[in-house]
């Protein structure tokens, strides 16, 4: 069998065309005609859905060598990222990462850091393309959806042999290499893959030893299996494994050194179907195992007073119906969604907690005319009731009219929460390098927003030109935040604990312009305005930069085989607040003022240059951080540096 | 099928190794004595391992040594007792069956320092005559959760054996930037 695999993929490594650029390929696609998934739970043309979904093709994601989604989402527009020690989340629409959902097909992932998914353990080396939402989706996914959706779709098997490998190396002794494999054979399809990548920690303050962010090692692996027998029956598996390691070097205030280290591997496996009983009506079953293991060790150099070790441990269960139907003008999707999580750590009490929840959903897509302006209606529902905190309401309407071919116009309105995590409820950690102690606080309930979005996406007349313009408004209410009732002394330090008692609100728009300059060359650029504001406090909210402007030009010139890709980002400053809470900024601490810096605004640049050498080989290199833009505080991001590799790819 | 049954037991299986086997901690848990001692010239200079935020360390000035506290109470030689920043004499509240004196100069020259003042002498208060006159030995900075000690307080202090010294608080870290190592140094004077 494997013989006949073998001579079949020769046979089209030595395809006549071999080696000849094809000439075909430099159009890109039209995003409207692609299929998405994310913004209904079901196949979709991304022109026929209610509420906009963006895409970021395979072939976008090989075009800028991307290593992983926090390099391909840094500069996307209306996408900031947030770092931390414990790793990086984006925030959408001004909300920060703990209000971002973060799916594989549709899926939860067990683990998260603190309170929000680290997106840097995502290689998207089986990633097909990634969908984004801006915007509530709680009314189909529930919780922790309030800003917004970031769904991985993960790629199929095509061809009876397929391959690719890629390697790459750079700056900061950065290397990457992966690879899969895939087979469509029969009713049979097969993917499997691997990767190890590699980076060097940074400094962007040589003045002392402590780094700016972790240096990495990561090894990721899945499988995947599917029988498919007729187009109306797929049955699939699927099994991922990805080891993280970062290490660091911090410096507290008394001037103790620490060597820190972090593990993390997470194990997720799938089981589903999907069965099409006829043309109007399917259904999807699938189950989820999770784990996430977090080993976190400080070691203080040339002493033991204040070394520390801890492991969390994450077991996720999650079982998914759903059934789609369409009667009439109305496609009708329900659907049941549960979930049992426990966490064991050495930082909470008790040291294991657990909680389920369970939630169902119903949403219609009805088109009430189909001549003359194309208006479609959609509203949902979803409610969830956990085990911890009783039930959540998530309702959802929304409005597509194409008034002409060339004009679409969207709205929305919807209600989303966000539990509270499992160390804002159970978290007792005590730092004695600092000295304080936080407190988790198990009578938390969950966050809640109301949102608002419109937009249109006008198609101009000039081919590939389109114009679309969004605006919305999410008010936050019950939000949870640290809060200290004692006053400190040295070693007496002070309890923090969360409360909800803040307000806020995030508002803004987006503004984008997709050019085709002429064939092969395209530019794109987009600004996004944003007001987000702490009403409790009164003041800006933190980190989040007023004005962004994005821009990527594409150059694709297939008879030399060569393409380019530049994208730069100006962010405008952004406000930080500095320790007047108990020494700790954002802390709640009533008839006190936290100081105010502003971080410098800052420009990031990237290109990307790739010369398909054969129809199945490529060189690139990859200049990103070109203006060298970061610091030690605010922005600490890799400096400038350069990668370059090679893909083979059958 | 089961190829990915097997395959994900495999998987499960696979955890990484723990940390602590990885990286070991570095350092050695300290099991010595609490306080060492080193002599520039006339001036003792102590490092006091006081972190333990349950028991004191008994200091003896006399000896630049710790007595254990069964031996502290035993024989009354002690002069200082400290637990993380705070600083306890061995007379008044603190010890009641002591009568060690201290006095608290601010802005004194702690070189021309040569003599112990006649007058102003205290045993020590309720609340500790280190921790609270002048507004105590150190400074703590709630913005970054520091101590710094006070350089401009100098102490004078009557010991057990009646001798007087000098003596300034330096600084509440060790070299490794470890909180409750505290270091002093002291040099004997001239009485009244």
């Amino acid at each position: 069998m494997w013989s006949l695999v073998l001579a079949l993929s020769l046979a089209q490594l030595e395809a006549p065309d071999a080696g000849a650029p094809d000439a075909g390929t430099d159009e890109r696609p039209d995003p409207s005609k692609l299929t998405v998934v994310t913004g209904t739970r079901g196949e979709r043309r991304a022109a026929d859905v209610v509420v906009p979904t963006e895409v970021i093709t395979r072939a976008q994601i090989e075009a800028l060598g991307v290593r992983d989604l926090t390099q391909l989402l840094q500069q996307h527009p209306g996408v900031e990222m947030v770092h931390s020690a414990r790793g990086t989340g984006i925030r959408l629409q001004g909300l920060d990462p703990e209000y971002v959902l973060i799916l594989v097909d549709g899926q939860r992932m067990a683990g998260r850091s603190g309170s929000f998914t680290d997106i840097s353990r995502f290689s998207l080396r089986e990633v097909e393309r990634v969908e984004i939402i801006k915007g509530p989706a709680a009314a189909l996914y529930g919780a922790d959806a309030m800003g917004g959706v970031v769904n991985l779709i993960t790629r199929r098997p095509q061809k009876v042999f397929e391959g690719s490998v890629r390697g790459m190396f750079g700056t900061l002794l950065e290397g990457d290499v992966r690879g899969h494999v895939g087979s469509k054979l029969g009713p049979f399809e097969l993917r499997a893959g691997g990767g190890y990548r590699t980076r060097n920690p940074y400094d962007w303050d040589p003045r002392d030893v402590a780094t700016s962010i972790a240096g990495l090692k990561r090894i990721d692996g899945d499988v995947e299996v599917a029988y498919v027998p007729t187009e109306d029956l797929r049955i699939w598996g699927r099994a991922a494994y990805v080891f993280t390691d970062l290490n660091a070097v911090d410096v507290n205030t008394s001037g103790a050194v620490f060597d820190r280290f972090q593990r993390t591997e997470q194990f997720d496996s799938w089981l589903g179907a999907t069965v099409k009983f006829n043309s109007d009506t399917s259904a999807t079953v699938r189950g989820h195992f999770g784990l996430f293991r977090d080993q976190f060790l400080v070691d203080q150099r040339s002493s033991r007073a204040l070394d520390e070790y801890s492991v969390n441990l994450t077991r996720l269960w999650e079982a998914y119906g759903q059934v789609e139907h369409h009667i009439g003008n109305h496609t009708i999707t329900g659907g049941v969604e549960g979930f049992s999580e426990l966490l064991a750590s050495s930082r909470i009490t008790p040291s294991d907690v657990q909680r389920g929840r369970l939630g169902v959903f119903l949403q219609d897509e009805w088109v009430l005319n189909t001549t003359g302006p194309r208006l479609a209606i959609s509203p949902g529902f979803r409610a969830d009731i956990d085990t911890q905190f009783g039930w959540a309401p998530s309702p959802r309407l929304a409005f597509k009219i194409d008034p002409i071919p060339q004009l679409t116009f969207r709205a929305s309105w919807g209600l989303g929460f966000r539990p509270p995590s499992f160390s804002e409820l159970y978290l007792r950690f005590s730092n004695a390098g600092v000295g304080y102690i936080v407190q988790g606080n198990p009578d938390l309930q969950p966050e809640r927003s109301g949102s608002a979005n419109i937009s249109f996406d006008w198609r101009l007349p000039l081919q590939g030109w389109v114009l679309s313009a969004s605006a919305w408004h999410t008010s936050l209410s019950n939000l949870i935040n640290v809060t200290a009732n004692t006053l400190p002394n040295p070693d007496d330090p002070v309890v923090f604990g969360y409360e909800n008692v803040t307000s806020a609100y995030t508002q803004g728009g987006e503004v984008s312009l997709r050019t085709r300059i002429s064939r092969g060359t395209y530019f794109d650029i987009s600004y996004m305005g944003l007001d987000a504001r702490d009403l409790t406090r009164n003041r800006p909210l933190e980190g989040r930069s007023n004005h962004r402007v994005n821009g990527t030009l594409t150059a694709k010139y297939s008879p030399f085989g060569l393409e380019l890709v530049v994208r730069g980002t100006y962010n405008s400053p952004r406000p930080f607040y500095v320790g007047a809470g108990f020494g700790f900024a954002n802390v709640l601490t009533p008839g006190v003022d936290d100081p105010v810096v502003m971080a410098a605004g800052y420009f990031d640049l990237e290109a990307q240059l790739t010369y398909t050498f054969r129809s199945w080989l490529r060189v690139f290199v990859n200049g990103y951080n070109l203006l060298n833009s970061g610091d030690q505080n605010f922005n600490p991001r890799p400096p400038r540096g350069v990668i370059g590799g090679v893909m083979l790819e059958i | 099928m089961r190829a990915f049954a097997a395959l994900s037991l495999l998987m499960l299986s696979a955890c990484a190794n723990d940390l602590r086997v990885d990286h070991p901690f570095d350092g050695e848990t300290t099991t010595g004595p609490l306080v060492s001692a080193e002599h520039d010239g006339a001036i003792t200079r102590l490092s006091i391992d006081a972190t333990n935020k349950l028991s004191q360390v008994y200091v003896d000035l006399d000896t630049a040594s710790e007595l254990k506290p069964t031996e502290a109470f035993e024989t009354n030689e002690w002069d200082l007792a400290l637990k993380r920043f705070d600083v306890f004499l061995n007379s008044g509240a603190s010890g009641p069956t002591g009568d060690v004196q201290a006095l608290v100069l601010d802005g004194a020259d702690w070189g021309s320092l040569t003599q112990a003042p006649a007058d102003g002498f205290s045993i020590d208060t309720p609340d500790r005559l280190f921790n609270t006159v002048h507004e105590g030995w150190y400074r703590y900075d709630i913005g970054v959760h520091r101590l710094y000690a006070r350089e401009n307080l100098s102490y004078v202090v009557r010991t057990t054996k009646g001798t007087y010294v000098k003596l300034r608080m330096l600084s509440y870290y060790d070299a490794a930037g470890t909180p409750a190592v505290i270091s002093l140094e002291y040099a004997p004077i001239l009485a009244p």
